[in-house]
């Protein structure tokens, strides 16, 4: 589930940080970038593991904070494909089952793909049929049903991963001449703000869409996540853990 | 910022939570002996709520120590496993064959079922669930009987 990437950028630290020893104001401004913020293909940052290496720090002419080239190890979260999850059954949306870990919430197990599923009308909840091994009388009997009520603990296969560049809101666009309603360029640069690598625009570049999409939620999946699983659970011994498969 | 490398290492839910745990105890003591000390609000969210998933009663992780985690490796190096294999016998604490066939790729071509039983009894007694501990040790030979039973069962499910 967790992994460690190995990443380098450029820290500021901020004139009031400089009374901190070095290591501390590092891993503090670390920390503030990217906990709890998706990178692309990279995965959801967790912390600052270990510094591997920082250089000199550099003042530049005009700006009081000091600049440091570190490299260093952050703790990610970043399942890989097949491995097996154990997370609680947030809700029951049109497109499946949606699952949360606690700290990561975008995980959906789809129910239009096979036929295994039925939607109960009357709870609202997807019921995965298994096929049952007790010779049946009653069509009824044919399967086994597994109903996904809200907070029950379930295992999940993850069979695939979808990261989307939503773009960032990061630190408004330099003054270059930028014709007005050319797409802002996107920042490069870590400085980012620390609430607002998950916060973006449509992919079509429709600001309007954007207020309606994030505050909706639609279950017509008009929510753009930065990362997201899609997990299955087809197999045997996959599915809530309440059940006993011996 | 420049990507190095994207998958360095693996860490176990159990190396996690410790990190998480021990950065938590420093930033207790720090508000202690400074009251006005702020952390990142984005770094508190995420530590508050990886140190809750993976300490709940029902995560394996909030009862391991170092020193199961080490034995159960040890026991686990002539079977055979990849890395991420022994990573989620770690992680989920798999008690029953079923559970074991999920996780191990081609388990059925690679293992006999004594050993799949061996590497129950490996995980069962060394990474112990509360509670469970002391049936698992009394009665290990009762536990043994059930899953092979399970096992005769088993493959008549596939003929079908």
């Amino acid at each position: 589930m967790f992994i460690l990437s190995v990443l380098k950028d450029t820290i500021h630290i901020q004139p009031y940080d400089f009374h901190k020893h070095k290591f501390d104001a590092l891993t503090d401004e670390i920390n503030r970038i990217y906990a709890n913020k998706v990178i692309q293909d990279v995965g959801l940052c967790i912390c600052l593991f270990e510094i591997i290496s920082a250089s000199e720090e550099i003042v530049h002419y005009g700006d009081g904070a000091s600049y440091a080239k570190v490299t260093f190890r952050l703790v990610v979260f970043r399942p890989f494909i097949g491995e097996i999850i154990e997370g609680t059954v947030s809700s029951n949306t049109f497109e499946g089952v949606k699952v949360t870990l606690g700290y990561f919430d975008d995980i959906l197990i789809p129910t239009h793909n096979d036929d295994g599923w039925k939607f109960d009308h009357d709870t609202q909840v997807w019921v995965r049929l298994w096929d049952s091994q007790i010779p049946w009388t009653s069509p009824e009997d044919k399967y086994l049903y597994m109903y996904m009520d809200k907070d029950t603990t379930i295992k999940f296969r993850v069979i695939e991963e979808k990261f989307t560049d939503i773009g960032t809101k990061g630190p408004p666009p330099k003054r270059t001449g930028a014709v007005a309603g050319q797409k802002a360029p996107m920042p490069s640069s870590s400085s980012l703000p620390s609430d607002v690598m998950i916060v973006g625009n449509n992919r079509g570049g429709n600001t309007q869409n954007v207020k309606t999409d994030t505050t909706t939620n639609a279950p017509t999946g008009g929510k753009l996540v930065p990362y997201e699983l899609i997990g299955s659970i087809a197999e045997v011994g996959l599915g809530l853990t309440s059940w006993k498969w011996d | 910022m420049q990507i190095i490398d994207k998958r360095n290492a693996m860490l176990s839910n159990y190396e996690v939570l410790a990190l998480l745990r021990e950065m938590d105890e420093k930033q207790r003591e720090q508000a202690n002996s400074n009251p006005n000390v702020k952390f990142a609000e984005n770094l508190k969210t995420i530590q508050f709520e990886v140190i809750q998933n993976l300490s709940s009663s029902e995560s394996p992780s909030s009862t391991q120590t170092p020193e199961q985690i080490e034995t159960t490796l040890t026991q686990l190096k002539n079977y055979n496993l990849t890395k991420s294999e022994k990573l989620q016998f770690i992680n989920l604490r798999p008690q029953s064959i079923a559970e074991l066939e999920l996780i191990i790729e081609d388990c059925e071509d690679r293992f006999g079922m004594d050993t799949l039983r061996e590497l129950i009894y490996i995980i069962g007694s060394n990474l112990p669930m509360p509670g469970q501990v002391v049936r698992r040790l009394e009665s290990g030979a009762d536990a043994l009987d059930d899953e092979s039973m399970t096992f005769i069962h088993y493959p008549s499910e596939h003929q079908l």
